[in-house]
């Protein structure tokens, strides 16, 4: 059942920002996830907020100085039919393609869908756990066949963006824009661990609204892509996921981006599997040098060890791809 | 040994359910039919590809437990402007049961099948029969149906009979006239003056009962191509061919749809449908559409063929049907489960076919060497 709630229609950041700061007020944009977790009583919202009267959070458009800026309120489809962001930022493209379904790509935003609530099914389910302010983590004596590899003590969601991971491998930036003023932050930073907090996601505040993207301009010489395994065809999250962006000077890597999907809290860049790709050509012995690097400090729960072969058959088969132009 | 041979040489004519013959059987023209229209030998000895994806066909035999039966009575009107009312318990689940139902009112009577007006799955108005489930449908009520229209039939040719001066058994009906032998004298229905003062003709068919001695089982065949990715435990349905023998084909589109929904249904059940409980609380934990993972069209392949082997079946019933529905889906998962052993060389008995199973199935076949 959905509870009652006032709705509030904003039509500027400030307005959004003073109404979102209140108590039980909870940001609406595209809804597809919000509407899902107040109907099956995740949490319960008295205010939403929304901002789809506010125009200069739509749209992508060129930096000055080179780059886009990708309003919050962009939606998946318009990113992924984006014919600059697909030639010059792949991954994000086929990130936002692998997103959910046709339908939920129309509606739901960028930014909703970085600031979306994790799919743990004890989380969304009829569970007091850690996440809804309770003492347990169901998934650790459950069934955590989806939960995450990396990264999870004392909760083990993964994070269910799939442009998360694509925008971290682009060193994307986001402005959240909040009562002290806005700020601009590497996206990498905007997500928070567990062990940080178990009750938030990200690092906004209350109040605060993600109003855009930046992406800056695109490395020279670089390839990207994304990869995703899941159980079905589309309308699915991922088991694990690869976005990898590779730069490549003279044969070999100059610089290297692998952020997992699907196995972490939080989208997960692989430090050892960047460094087993720089100053190497990109080949197969590489690809399967640095796919077993990117598994060497997985820590697996019972019924989800097959995630292990699976990030690394995920990223070599993205490295090889890489290798062979993209 | 091939497996198409192994079901062949282990077909048996009895029914080992219930120790009798069957009324009728189609199971090895479904299998040699079947292979023939799949391709399976020539798919048999393709080779399987080098990795990661890696390609393997697989079949499966199936048989239906249920069969129709009494009781259902079905009403059936003939009015004097030439249309017809049939009035049945029956109900339509979307299984196409009032489109066929109409069809064998029309069959019988020459009436044009959009000239028949169906009631039908009232307690009100209409007669008892059976549950719409079971697959057993058509099989229980479509006799029943027949025998108030041929009530309805021998009616109105008793009629023309006396009108025309000759045997009833020497007229024919169709499209509101009947006529003698060679056409040689007609009467239009509607000039009949019987039928004139009383307005309608009422019949009342009654399901009579099903063989004693005999088995009555409907058959299917199976046929599927996937391909296993061997880095990532992906598995993809590529295609299916179903076989069928549900006795007589009523209607080839309806009975498509059936077929593609059922293989659809084949495809949820092996690959990716499941009840997950919780072992701390007892509680169901993918009660809802993202857990519970119905197929997409993304997950069905284009490529699905239904092929019906359209076998009379005399002894069964008087429409000389048998059930569709649920015979449909039940060798589905198996032949998928059996093409992913051609593909990989690695048997799954536990459905669905997910990723984490493929994995880990492959992660020991290493371990062992």
């Amino acid at each position: 059942m959905l509870s009652q709630f006032s709705y509030k229609r904003a039509t500027s950041v400030k307005e959004a920002m003073g109404a979102a700061a209140r108590p039980g007020a909870h940001i609406l944009a595209g809804g597809t996830d919000l509407l899902g977790c107040l109907r099956d009583e995740v949490f319960a919202a008295s205010t939403l907020v929304s901002l789809n009267g506010i125009k200069e959070l739509k749209g992508i458009g060129a930096r000055a100085g080179g780059g886009l800026r990708i309003g919050a309120l962009t939606t998946l489809s318009e990113i992924a039919d984006n014919r600059q962001v697909a030639s010059s930022y792949p991954v994000l493209a086929q990130a936002a393609a692998a997103a959910a379904s046709p339908q939920l790509r129309n509606q739901g935003t960028l930014g909703g869908n970085l600031c979306q609530r994790p799919r743990c099914w004890y989380f969304r389910g009829d569970f007091q756990c850690l996440r809804k302010g309770g003492e347990t983590c169901f998934a650790v004596m459950g069934q955590n066949e989806y939960h995450c590899i990396f990264g999870g003590d004392p909760c083990f969601i993964v994070h269910p963006s799939d442009t998360a991971p694509a925008l971290v491998a682009l060193d994307a930036q986001v402005t959240l824009a909040g009562p002290a003023g806005p700020r601009t932050i590497p996206l990498a930073s905007f997500f928070v661990l567990p062990a940080v907090s178990v009750v938030k996601e990200n690092v906004l505040r209350p109040g605060e609204v993600l109003t855009e993207i930046l992406l800056n301009p695109p490395r020279p010489g670089a390839r990207s892509t994304y990869r995703k395994v899941r159980e079905r065809g589309a309308f699915d999250f991922a088991l694990a996921g690869a976005a990898v962006l590779v730069a490549l000077s003279g044969g070999k890597v100059q610089t290297a981006r692998v952020v997992l999907s699907g196995v972490a809290p939080v989208p997960w860049r692989s430090a050892e599997a960047e460094k087993a790709l720089v100053g190497r050509s990109l080949d197969a012995a590489t690809a399967a040098a640095a796919a077993a690097a990117a598994v060497g400090d997985a820590t697996p729960l019972p019924g989800n060890e097959f995630k292990v072969p699976l990030v690394r058959g995920v990223l070599e088969e993205t490295l090889i791809r890489l290798s062979e132009g993209g | 040994m091939d497996p198409i041979d192994l079901r062949l040489k282990n077909y048996s004519p009895l029914c080992q359910v219930e120790g009798k013959p069957y009324t009728s059987a189609g199971l090895r023209e479904l299998l040699t039919q079947g292979a023939a229209a799949f391709g399976w030998k020539e798919a048999r000895t393709r080779p399987k590809g080098n990795g990661p994806w890696v390609r393997g066909v697989g079949v499966a035999g199936g048989m239906w437990g249920q069969a129709g039966r009494p009781p259902s009575t079905a009403i059936v009107k003939y009015f004097l402007d030439g249309s017809a009312n049939l009035n049945m318990g029956a109900a339509d689940l979307g299984t196409g049961t009032k489109t066929v139902m109409a069809m064998v009112v029309a069959e019988e009577l020459g009436v044009p099948v959009e000239r028949i007006e169906v009631v039908h799955a009232d307690t009100g108005t209409t007669q008892y029969t059976g549950p719409s489930g079971g697959s057993k449908t058509v099989m229980t009520d479509s006799p029943a149906v027949r025998a108030a229209a041929l009530e309805v039939k021998s009616k109105l040719l008793a009629m023309a009979a006396e009108q025309l001066k000759v045997p009833a058994e020497s007229l024919t009906l169709k499209n509101g006239e009947i006529s003698g032998p060679g056409g040689a004298s007609k009467v239009a229905v509607g000039a009949l003056p019987d039928l004139r003062t009383q307005q309608v003709v009422v019949g009342v068919g009654i399901r009579g009962p099903n063989p004693t001695d005999k088995s009555i089982r409907p058959f299917a065949a199976h046929f599927a191509e996937v391909e296993v990715n061997l880095r990532t435990g992906e598995v993809r349905v590529l295609r299916m061919l179903a076989a069928q023998d549900s006795g007589r084909v009523m209607n080839p589109l309806t009975y498509r749809s059936q077929v593609i929904g059922g293989l659809t249904f084949g495809i949820g059940f092996a690959m990716t449908e499941r009840r997950v409980l919780d072992p701390q609380t007892g509680k169901i934990v993918n009660g809802n559409w993202h857990d519970y993972k119905i197929p997409t069209a993304k997950d069905v392949p284009a490529d699905l063929t239904c092929l019906p082997i359209d076998l009379h079946d005399h002894e069964c019933d008087t429409t000389s049907t048998k059930g569709l529905g649920e015979p449909a889906t039940i060798p589905a998962a198996a032949a998928i489960a059996n093409a992913f052993y051609n593909a990989i060389g690695i048997r799954i008995k536990d459905a669905p076919i997910t990723v984490a199973k493929v994995l880990g199935l492959l992660a020991e076949r290493k371990k062992k060497g």
